[in-house]
């Protein structure tokens, strides 16, 4: 199946994207929603799924990567955001919730690391499941706090829905 | 060109079928493997689960005390099982292979199934749907998964990302 | 036959009257001073003990006391009332120096339900009164907790009374009636909750004083003898605590309008004013607490413009115009039902039906609905007093109904004297106090909406940074893929050398645009400081010499630009007049016409107005006035910018505004505020 999967509502990008991925040979899924995401994961199960923030869908943000989570534990989880600051990004860190985070610096330093993760995911991709590392996620996953998921997710929803009033302006 | 996926019960018919009183369902099903297979156009694929599936249910029917199946001898089962080694020895099966974490995506296909909808995906079941849908995707284009079991179908109607994968094709009669 | 019930209430009743009834704490206090009033006393302590616990409220007066009897009447009988009914209080006693002024007085404590009051205060009231310094203390104890069970009838619930328990030693008066309440529910030395009421004081104990001013704000017209002490051992304020007399009532009054008419040798009046204001009042119009007296004789002219009569026919009289805002005006109706208009005294002495039951002989209510309803004084804010005499107004003759001065040509004289001095007050306090809240308001209002956008503005900063940024990473993926067909081993050499140039000049062109964009997220919040006018414009100026260089354009600041410092963010002006500046050098002209460009500033109304002036080509059908988001672009005047500089003026507290743009040219006017409410320099 696909190493890996980016959701980003930029059908621009993600056309540079699939290009990119058909030229570097990346064995690498796009969705413009949420919702198509959560159901390209049902699907293809990929190794590693890297989101923006900021997209439209049934749910958005921390709670669908959480599902994803769950569903998945050993699944790696890149979130992107050049909206979120990096002190929210410390605070999602501190959740455990997800394995990077990528917000400011160069556009060409997040293409690279987004390549270079999709490139591991690949190689992970071709050896079995490693049942002792998926029972150590299994594990850290349960031991994410929900009540500060939930507190995080609508203080960031929060400021995301601040941003699409004033872009509307 | 077409592609093609048995899971093991629409072979289990097939091999079943041939003894001197096959019942109606065995004969129904038997004639559509038999199109399948006569069809130049149709790349037709097991998975290493489908065979191993497969020998086990031969070797169920072999030991059968029942009076039904009586007919599943030894001599039955040795042609069975060659019957289908000489297709993917010629080539006219490809054999699929099952994607490495295909058991940890399982896991969570099952789960779904029961948490969201309360319906039943059996383990190996999902591990066909898994090695279907990667076929498909690797190839670019949809994969019919032949079987006569109606749990597929249930499952792929609630989480309909599946269809642009995989198209179930149930072939009881 | 017929038989009878009788209402039999339970002791609980005592909870519902007091405690219910009357809810606000203040209103309970003033009913124990407003018997004081009515017992003749010409001085009431009101004494707050509340640094230790258990706190205590002493209300203490020199009136005329109660014996048993007396108390018993005027106590025990809750609802039962000897005043208010019409009846003439009955004849004193003794002729005590509290029974003649007792006799004098018009009773102002009506419901009788005023001791019930007490337990909205305190769990206990201790009265101590005797009518002379020779009779022993009748002391009388109420716990009120005694009267909170419903199984037993009011009038079983036992109230203890003795002669051996002397008042506390600080009860000043060796006669007359204190009250002391224990166990105090508020704590009277805090501020009030909630939002600021304009004009209200913000403590507990201040707005008690307030509401004791309104209470004897009436009384001072007929020169009361009454004076209210209110102490307390713990206050936020000192200017919470003090003597309250009538005439120190009237003086705390948000503005006091005072007038004597006098006639001169030929008969023509000759009107001395004096304005008196509050603190807040003074602070609010910036103008002094007291002006000085301002004598005037009327003239033709004078009595033109305030629509009066030439002659003083009534004679000689005075009085004395208070002004409360509507908050306050609000808050005094509440405290004493006593009429909110001017009231007129002959000789100390009341006459009706002026100003009492909203007579409106003044004309306050009549002018409000001449303008609609806009008059600055509202009659509710208004009230006071004009003072005439037999002796001085023989003229003014009273009917014998109580229904007016007769008409006549002196009364006539009079009311339009009365009403014309009320419109002058009405000016003023229109000059003073509603024009400038209603241009502070707008001010406000504007500051407000600053902010909002100064806020805003960081937010789309933000944005409009964030969505560039997607097209960037565009851009980097469409890099990557240049990079791998790079390593394609089929690609021809000059291809891949071609390739690889592109690749590093687009990579180049993306970490520009990213450095700007880092800028613009890392903006900080802009600060503001006190600039001359003129260096901010210099430094715009000297960002564009190169451009008017090349379009050898003429750029021309013009003499006289103001020396007043603004309040302005600088980096955020320069740029913005920057933006303007070279909008103006850049702006397409006829052929043969040598572009100009000319700048100038200023002072309009507080604010430095610099105007940027071209002589290019105009911006068809726009209309000045409007917002520059709205300007369209034209070749060579790209409209964003103008858009740009507006949003960073608004933010910076100032405003930018197209005034003129047709064939001959444009201009814009910036404006710069010298003061900013909010920003401290």
């Amino acid at each position: 199946m696909a190493a890996g999967l980016l959701i980003d509502d930029d059908l621009g990008l993600i056309e540079s994207v699939q290009r990119a991925a058909a030229a570097a040979k990346l064995d690498l899924a796009t969705a413009t929603t949420w919702d198509e995401g959560l159901g390209l994961f049902h699907v293809l199960s990929p190794n590693v799924v890297i989101a923006d923030y900021n997209m439209p869908g049934s749910q958005h943000g921390l709670l669908l990567l959480a599902r994803i989570r769950r569903l998945r534990p050993s699944v790696r989880l890149v979130l992107i955001s050049g909206f979120l600051e990096e002190s929210d990004m410390e605070r999602v860190r501190a959740l455990n919730l997800v394995d990077r985070t990528l917000t400011k610096g160069s556009v060409l330093e997040s293409a690279r690391v987004v390549v270079d993760e999709v490139r591991q995911a690949q190689e992970a991709s071709l050896a079995p499941t490693d049942w002792r590392e998926v029972a150590d996620a299994a594990v850290a996953a349960a031991e994410i706090p929900e009540a500060d998921l939930t507190e995080l997710d609508q203080i960031l929803s929060r400021k995301a829905d601040e941003r699409s009033r004033n872009k509307a302006r | 060109m077409s592609l093609g996926y048995f899971d093991t019960s629409a072979l289990m018919r097939w091999v079943e079928n041939d003894v001197p009183a096959p019942t109606a369902r065995n004969i129904h099903v038997a004639a559509q493997v038999a199109l399948l297979r006569a069809d130049p156009t149709a790349t037709l694929g097991v998975s290493g689960l489908t065979l191993l599936e497969l020998r086990s249910v031969i070797c169920q029917d072999w030991r059968s005390t029942h009076a039904d199946d009586a007919a599943f001898d030894a001599d039955w089962a040795r042609a069975s099982n060659l019957g289908v080694m000489r297709e993917v020895s010629t080539g006219r099966f490809v054999v699929v292979p099952v994607p490495p974490k295909a058991p940890e995506h399982a896991a969570t296909l099952f789960d779904l199934a029961t948490s969201q909808h309360g319906i039943a995906l059996g383990a190996w079941d999902a591990i066909h749907l898994i090695t279907a849908a990667a076929w498909a995707y690797r190839e670019g284009q949809v994969v019919s998964l032949y079987t006569c079991d109606d749990d597929f179908q249930r499952f792929v109607d609630h989480y309909g990302e599946f269809s642009r994968f995989v198209r179930i094709v149930d072939m009881n009669p | 036959m017929t038989s009878t019930f009788a209402f039999s209430p339970s002791a609980r009743l005592q909870r519902y009257l007091g405690a219910e009834l009357i809810a606000d704490p203040n209103v309970a206090i003033i009913e124990f001073i407003k018997n004081s009033y009515d017992a003749g006393a010409s001085r009431v302590l009101v004494q707050f003990d509340i640094a230790d616990e258990p706190a205590r409220l002493v209300i203490a007066d020199d009136g005329v006391g109660m014996d048993e009897a007396s108390f018993d009447r005027n106590w025990m009988h809750p609802g039962f009332s000897e005043k208010g009914d019409g009846a003439p209080p009955a004849p004193p006693r003794r002729t005590s120096a509290a029974e003649r002024r007792r006799a004098k007085r018009q009773p102002v404590g009506e419901k009788g339900l005023g001791r019930l009051a007490a337990g909205r205060l305190g769990a206990r009231l201790e009265v101590f009164t005797r009518e002379s310094p020779s009779d022993r203390w009748l002391h009388v104890d109420f716990v009120w907790a005694r009267f909170d069970d419903m199984t037993i009838p009011l009038d079983r619930v036992r109230i203890p009374f003795d002669y051996d328990t002397p008042p506390p030693s600080d009860v000043p008066f060796t006669s007359g009636t204190a009250v002391v309440i224990h166990g105090l529910i508020q704590r009277w030395d805090q501020r009030v909750r909630g939002r600021a009421v304009h004009g209200r004081r913000t403590t507990r104990l201040g707005r008690l004083k307030q509401d004791l001013e309104f209470l004897l704000r009436p009384m001072t017209p007929t020169q009361q003898d009454f004076t209210i002490s209110l102490v307390s051992d713990l206050v936020l304020n000192r200017e919470d605590i003090g003597e309250i007399t009538p005439g120190a009532a009237v003086a705390d009054a948000y503005y006091s309008y005072s007038f004597q008419f006098t006639p001169d040798k030929a008969g023509r009046p000759v009107i001395t004013r004096t304005v008196a204001r509050s603190p807040e009042a003074a602070q609010q119009s910036a103008r002094p607490q007291l002006d000085k007296p301002l004598r005037r004789a009327v003239t033709d002219e004078m009595a033109k413009a305030e629509g009066r009569p030439l002659e003083l026919l009534c004679g000689p009289f005075g009085g004395t115009f208070l002004y409360n805002p509507p908050q306050l005006a609000q808050r005094a109706k509440e405290i004493d039902k006593s009429p909110v208009g001017v009231l007129l005294y002959r000789d100390g002495l009341l006459v009706e039906p002026y100003g009492v039951d909203e007579n409106d002989w003044v004309g306050a209510r009549a002018r409000k609905a001449q303008r609609h309803g806009h008059a600055a004084i509202s009659p509710d804010t208004f009230s006071g007093f004009v003072l005439i005499s037999r002796r001085e107004n023989g003229a003014l003759r009273d009917m014998s109904n109580r229904l007016g001065l007769l008409d006549s040509p002196a009364s006539e004289n009079f009311i339009e004297h009365v009403r014309a001095e009320f419109f002058q007050f009405e000016q003023l306090v229109e000059d003073e106090i509603v024009v400038p809240r209603q241009q502070g308001g707008r001010a406000e209002e504007a500051q407000g909406k600053a902010e909002e956008t100064q806020r805003l503005t960081a937010i789309k900063l933000r944005s409009l940074a964030h969505s560039v940024r997607q097209p960037l990473q565009g851009l980097a993926w469409d890099l990557v893929t240049l990079e791998a067909l790079e390593g394609r081993a089929d690609i021809p050499a000059d291809a891949r050398a071609t390739l690889h140039e592109v690749r590093e000049s687009v990579s180049n062109h993306i970490g520009r645009v990213e450095a700007r964009i880092q800028e613009l997220l890392s903006a900080p919040t802009p600060a503001f400081a006190e600039v001359k006018p003129d260096a901010l414009v210099r430094q715009a100026v000297a960002q564009l010499h190169g451009v008017a260089q090349s379009r050898e354009a003429e750029l021309t600041i013009i003499d006289g630009i103001p020396s007043v410092d603004v309040l302005v963010p600088p980096d955020i002006v320069i740029h913005a007049l920057a933006s303007l500046i070279q909008n103006a050098l850049e702006a397409g002209r006829p052929e043969g016409r040598a572009p100009t460009v000319e700048i100038r500033a200023a002072l309009q109304n507080g604010d430095v107005v610099i105007e940027i002036t071209d002589n290019g080509t105009g911006v068809e059908g726009f209309q000045t006035g409007t917002s520059l988001s709205e300007v369209p672009s034209t070749k060579g005047r790209p409209a964003a910018g103008l858009a740009d500089a507006e949003i960073a003026l608004t933010a910076s507290r100032g405003a930018l505004v197209l005034t003129r743009t047709d064939g001959s040219g444009t201009a814009f006017e910036v404006r710069l505020p010298t003061r900013v409410a909010g920003v401290s320099r």
